[in-house]
């Protein structure tokens, strides 16, 4: 889903205030339309959020933005830590990191405008899941994958891959970025077709897949749907993806 | 087999298994404190496979066909409890974190799967299916602004507040006295609640049974009734029959098919629904009302057919 930008509304970037890459994203594209918000922000007076009434507003470089004047959300915490929150006592900071996370995750599910991702109960960057789901998922999404084995016992816990898959022996690893219908990465049609199937069918509107290949060809190893800023071609087609600039909307 | 994990003592815990046994249904109890004997393999292409071993018995996991958790937060059970050797709480995180994967992927049925259950960390984000059904949520707003608080209170008169995730969550009424101390709420997204007068319904769903229980107490929390003196009355109901099908649906919309739900019918006859619990603390209203609801959910792990895979 695209929306117009609209005079004078406001791309949030909601990120940790340790995550220098999209702290400096607004200078590095040149889009002052860009603001980012940290935990810390939700320590200022003017967050309300009714559920289910629509309408909310947040605080944003100290000043109140009415989610009317929000024209898209990209997410890059997954969740509040509480070290992000130096302004709350020790005492409290596990129980308002757990506030303020749960607030999060209803207001981003609740609102209008596109949500880079969507978030799920827990996570604010979408899915949250462990390595084995996201080899199962890819799986069913017709993607060939590097399988997935781990082992407890009373020694302890081991991490392992199918011998074709153990990362000593991978020749190359290659990762593309979906941003839309977009691919960003190396890899040919039917690998980006693939990272496309599994983003459609995980329901986002930006993941990261990686492949590895052990000798036996290019295969599925994992996948992460935190939004990738670092490089600025990706970085704008996300936003471009999301917020169309006035008149533009496709 | 079916599969029980958490600690032993637990009352849903213990219940379910002693169910289970009288159904003479094949179980396999894993006792999170007892992390050190047990072993587990996983493999995982498009399904699950492996193998899990507690104490003398192995068990494939393509032959689980039930799966109930009620598992304790590890770090709270802490080193002694898990146990004395070195490393044992190391050993029985990642049994944990393993486990739930299983739980994930299994086709057997479960109750409940992992990522279905974390809705309840945030109250607010379980509105949105509870009105989808049909169900009223009070009023709410959810602020970091003083003066927001404030309107709302003048608006509403009679206000309660309640943590928006899953932690610290009793809920208190607001004070005359409290109102001095809306301008805290400036710390941190507080959420307060237009106070729903009424009689407190819990309705446990277990796939397509239900069981209501009525609770009549003074105090505003009945959870935590005891600690202002109260004293609370349950008694198996019925529900209309609107209000049952609202509540199969909702367990349906969240993917809980054992679900634990808060509501309030008000003199005029609305519902009101408060939140969906994933992990039901059932025996409190079993042991006061006689309804077999242990019964129920062996009866849904014993006979379910697998649900996905």
């Amino acid at each position: 889903m695209t929306f117009a930008a609209g005079p004078g509304k406001r791309t949030v970037l909601l990120a940790s205030a340790a995550d220098e890459v999209a702290l400096g994203l607004p200078a590095r594209l040149s889009r002052p339309d860009i603001v980012v918000v940290t935990p810390a922000d939700l320590s200022q007076p003017g967050w309300y959020f009714r559920p289910g009434a629509g309408g909310s507003a947040i605080v944003a470089e100290g000043q109140v933005l009415g989610s009317e004047q929000i024209a898209a959300v990209v997410t890059r915490l997954p969740w509040v830590s509480e070290s992000e929150l130096p302004q709350i006592v020790p005492a409290d900071r596990a129980y308002v990191a757990a506030e303020m996370h749960a607030f999060l995750v209803a207001w981003l599910s609740e609102l209008a405008c596109p949500v880079a991702n969507r978030p799920s109960p827990n996570c604010l960057c979408g899915p949250f899941w462990r390595h084995e789901r996201w080899v199962a998922e890819a799986a069913r999404a017709g993607l060939v994958v590097v399988r997935a084995r781990r082992s407890v016992d009373a020694h302890g816990a081991q991490d392992a891959q199918d011998a074709q898959g153990a990362p000593a022996r991978l020749q190359r690893v290659i990762s593309i970025t979906v941003v839309g219908k977009r691919c960003f990465g190396e890899g040919d049609e039917a690998l980006r077709e693939h990272a496309l199937s599994l983003a459609r069918a995980t329901g986002v509107e930006t993941l990261t897949v990686h492949f590895g290949d052990a000798g036996a060809g290019l295969r599925f190893l994992t996948a992460n749907p935190w939004p990738c800023l670092e490089d600025d071609e990706v970085a704008s087609a996300l936003l471009d993806h999301l917020v169309a600039p006035t008149g533009a909307g496709r | 087999m079916i599969l029980l994990w958490g600690v032993p003592g637990d009352p849903p815990l213990d219940a379910v298994h002693r169910a289970l046994l009288r159904r003479g249904a094949p179980t396999l109890l894993i006792d999170q404190r007892r992390a050190e004997g047990t072993t587990l393999t996983i493999e995982v292409e498009r399904r699950l496979s492996g193998t899990l071993c507690v104490g003398m018995r192995s068990v494939p996991l393509e032959e689980i066909s039930g799966f109930y958790l009620r598992p304790q937060d590890g770090a709270a059970l802490g080193p002694t409890v898990r146990g004395a050797a070195e490393g044992a709480g190391r050993v029985g995180a990642a049994l944990d974190d393993m486990l739930l994967v299983v739980a994930e992927l299994t086709p057997a049925v479960v109750l409940n799967r992992p990522d279905a259950m974390a809705s309840n960390s945030s109250k607010p984000y379980q509105y949105s299916p509870i009105r989808s059904v049909g169900f009223a949520v009070p009023d709410t707003v959810i602020t970091t602004s003083p003066d927001a608080a404030r309107e709302f209170v003048a608006r509403h008169g009679s206000v309660i507040y309640k943590s928006v995730s899953g932690v610290r969550s009793i809920v208190g009424e607001l004070r005359e006295v409290d109102t001095a101390r809306l301008s805290e709420v400036r710390w941190c997204p507080t959420q307060l609640q237009e106070r729903i007068a009424g009689i407190d319904v819990r309705v446990h769903v277990v796939g397509e049974e239900l069981f209501a229980c009525e609770v009549r107490c003074e105090a505003v929390d009945y959870r935590y009734a005891h600690r202002t003196g109260h004293r609370v009355t349950l008694s198996r109901c019925q529900l209309p029959d609107d209000c049952a099908e609202r509540c199969i649906a909702l367990a349906r919309a969240t993917r809980l098919p054992l679900a634990g739900i808060d509501l309030r019918r008000t003199e005029e006859g609305a519902w009101y629904c408060f939140e969906i619990n994933p992990s039901p603390g059932f025996t409190y209203y079993q042991h006061a009302t006689g309804a077999p609801i242990d019964a129920a959910i062996a009866k849904l792990l014993a006979t379910s057919r697998p649900t996905r895979g």
